[in-house]
């Protein structure tokens, strides 16, 4: 069998039971207690030894109690034990595909992977979920560039995504969830997609839980995650903002999302809220765009920005619409990234 | 954070330093043993691994790390400190870095780092010249490689060196140095010499991505200073595609102006003009996708350097 087996890592070496090194360290430094750590992953005690180093839980748990304080497990040097790792193996081998949209073959990898053994059932259950939700909602989003989306697929990607919350979070309500929550990012990927495509609460409930969890990522997390669960859940209160009519709230949104997507190290979401910059600046100014010169000239720079960005890296659907809006809202044509 | 396979590891400097399988596990372990070890399928105790290191002449990981034993705290402050220096905000890299002076061990791998970041940060805000800065390098890379010329230029310069990514750094500025000091050669030699390790696939995949990228971006400048344009142009392709396809804003802009820059140089050569004016169109366009690219991102220094290149070669400013 071939084994990655990585012993060493220069900037830091931890004793062998690393997580909980990290995991004593953070929660220390947040002050945070055991229970909002371990709520709905492992029992306290657990946690507790785990933190002395005294036992050593499998390798889904630990990546599950670091994802609460916003860490990913590849951060930190990871020794996993032989049957552990097939496990390790087989999720990652489950992402891969999902990444290169090998739908039939995770089918069958999560059923051959349902069928292993495992000390955390919960946790690798909503692994499963949280995959066949992933499925579904790329499904969704492909049909609904084209079609309305049926309600009742949109009912059942809710339901299998809240019962894959449940199994972590089993108290989550959507109204007036506690401030002092913590929530890994599968957990904050679940609700999004909840937010998304049901009613569970008022619009104002939904603002303030999506700010909430945004001030969550904000403060703990790190690197590639930071990037990509803020960003999922600034689209989010955009288009709050944008079912709201609340242009102002709108803008700021944009504004800070593109602040936040900037200091990151990869382009997710860049384009896009350069685009709707530009989608919101064009609706704040209105019929009054013909006259303004240095409106207009912003809301060219937003695309010109968006559009780059696109032709660069292959995506061809977006880089259509901006084309599209330039034609038609500023009768001008971007294609010669000239303004 | 890097993470090695240690059978790679074994493999690569047992082949660097010029031993046989037997000569390695000789009172260690079975040659089957170091065999298997050596193809990543057989889990090596930290125990093994410290001997066939020390047998090599090789310093062991155990003192091979920065920030020792419990303290996360220097950890934050080690990251703190390289976005700060990647944002060009150097007095808050001395902050940082007073902090980490006071808290890091005395390890030779802590000394080690110590040296690399103290001498990029006193040339980033010229307090000491390059030619001090090269000496200050070359002492650090000593510490833990302590034959490391032999690799780079000397007999052995053919062998693949698998070399950590403490001392990657501190070839890159080595790298680095040499171009500013107008030694084109020597520099290209540095970074093709890293990406040749990075190559051998010792390392994990997500930071040999990124060193590499960084690694293609750096040498296509020289090359491009040495008129070798198509071989610059090739490099700042293979790096371009490399970003596009992980999604990798990083070192993006610095590779797109490659590509364009290199283009530009090529079509000036050209005798079809048809072609010319074609390449030139192509090469004005990339440099005003980087241009936009490094506004999306909030990049004024990129935005400043792409518009002086604009000016100077097409007579436009954005």
């Amino acid at each position: 069998m071939d084994k990655n087996i990585f012993v060493e890592n220069d900037r830091h070496i931890m004793e062998i039971n690393s997580a909980g090194v990290v995991l004593a360290y953070y929660r220390n430094k947040y002050s945070l207690t055991l229970e909002q750590v371990c709520d709905g992953i492992c029992s306290v005690s657990k946690l507790l030894r785990m933190e002395k180093g005294i036992r050593c839980v499998d390798s889904l748990t630990s990546s599950q109690l670091l994802e609460r304080i916003g860490k990913t497990a590849d951060q930190f040097e990871q020794l996993l034990n032989d049957e552990d790792y097939g496990l390790w193996r087989a999720r990652e081998s489950i992402r891969k595909s999902i990444q290169q949209r090998k739908y039939g073959k995770v089918k069958e990898d999560l059923a051959s992977y349902r069928t292993m053994k495992n000390n955390a059932p919960n946790l690798h259950e909503q692994f499963c979920l949280y995959q066949e939700v992933m499925m579904k909602a790329e499904r969704l989003r492909s049909v609904g560039r084209v079609h309305y989306v049926p309600q009742d697929e949109q009912a059942e990607l809710c339901e299998t995504a809240l019962r894959a919350l449940h199994l972590t979070k089993p108290a989550f309500v959507f109204c007036g969830s506690g401030e002092r929550q913590l929530y890994t990012s599968t957990e904050i990927e679940l609700i999004l997609l909840v937010v998304h495509y049901g009613t569970y609460c008022t619009d104002t409930q939904t603002e303030d839980m999506l700010l909430n969890l945004f001030r969550h990522v904000d403060y703990y997390y790190l690197e590639r995650e930071r990037q990509k669960i803020g960003y999922l859940i600034l689209e989010e209160l955009i288009e709050l903002a944008q079912k709201l009519q609340d242009w102002d709230k709108e803008l700021d949104y944009i504004d800070k999302g593109i602040d936040f997507v900037v200091q990151g190290r990869e382009i997710t979401g860049v384009a896009r809220l350069h685009f709707l910059k530009a989608q919101a600046l064009q609706r704040q100014c209105g019929a009054a765009l013909a006259e303004d010169n240095v409106f207009r000239k912003e809301i060219q720079r937003e695309c010109l920005m968006a559009y780059s960005v696109c032709e660069v890296f292959g995506d061809v659907c977006l880089m259509e619409a901006i084309k599209r809006f330039c034609e038609e809202e500023l009768k001008w044509q971007i294609t010669r990234l000239e303004m | 954070m890097a993470n090695y396979k240690a059978g790679d590891v074994i493999r690569l400097t047992r082949n660097a330093v010029g031993m046989t399988q037997e000569e390695l596990s000789n009172g260690i372990c079975s040659v089957e043993t170091l065999s298997r070890i050596e193809n990543n399928r057989h889990k090596i105790k930290r125990e093994t691994y410290r001997k066939l290191m020390e047998k090599m002449g090789r310093g062991v990981h155990d003192n091979c790390a920065l920030c020792m034993g419990r303290d996360m705290s220097l950890l934050e402050e080690y990251i703190m400190f390289e976005d700060a220096m990647a944002k060009r905000e150097y007095s808050v890299a001395e902050r940082y870095l007073a902090h980490i002076r006071e808290k890091i061990s005395g390890s030779l791998v802590d000394r080690q780092y110590l040296k690399r970041v103290e001498n990029f940060l006193g040339y980033d805000m010229k307090r000491i010249d390059a030619q001090e800065c090269m000496s200050q390098l070359h002492v650090a890379m000593k510490m833990t490689v302590p034959d490391y010329e032999c690799y780079l230029w000397g007999e052995k310069r053919d062998k693949v060196y698998p070399y950590r990514e403490q001392e990657i750094l501190i070839l890159m500025g080595i790298g680095n140095t040499y171009y500013d000091m107008n030694e084109m050669d020597k520099a290209i030699w540095v970074y093709e010499t890293i990406i040749k390790s990075l190559d051998a696939g010792y390392m994990d995949a997500k930071n040999v991505e990124e060193l590499k990228l960084i690694n293609l971006a750096n040498l296509v400048r020289p090359l491009g200073k040495l008129e070798r344009y198509e071989e610059a142009l090739s490099k700042a392709e293979e790096g371009l595609d490399m970003a596009v396809s992980q999604r990798y804003a990083h070192a993006l802009v610095e590779l797109l102006m490659g590509v364009a820059w290199n283009k530009l140089k090529l079509a000036k050569k050209m005798e079809d003009s048809k072609l010319q004016k074609q390449e030139l169109k192509e090469s004005n366009r990339m440099m005003r996708q980087a241009y936009y690219i490094a506004a999306a991102r909030k990049d004024v220094h990129n935005q400043k350097l792409i518009n002086e290149n604009l000016k100077y070669h097409f007579g436009e400013e954005i």
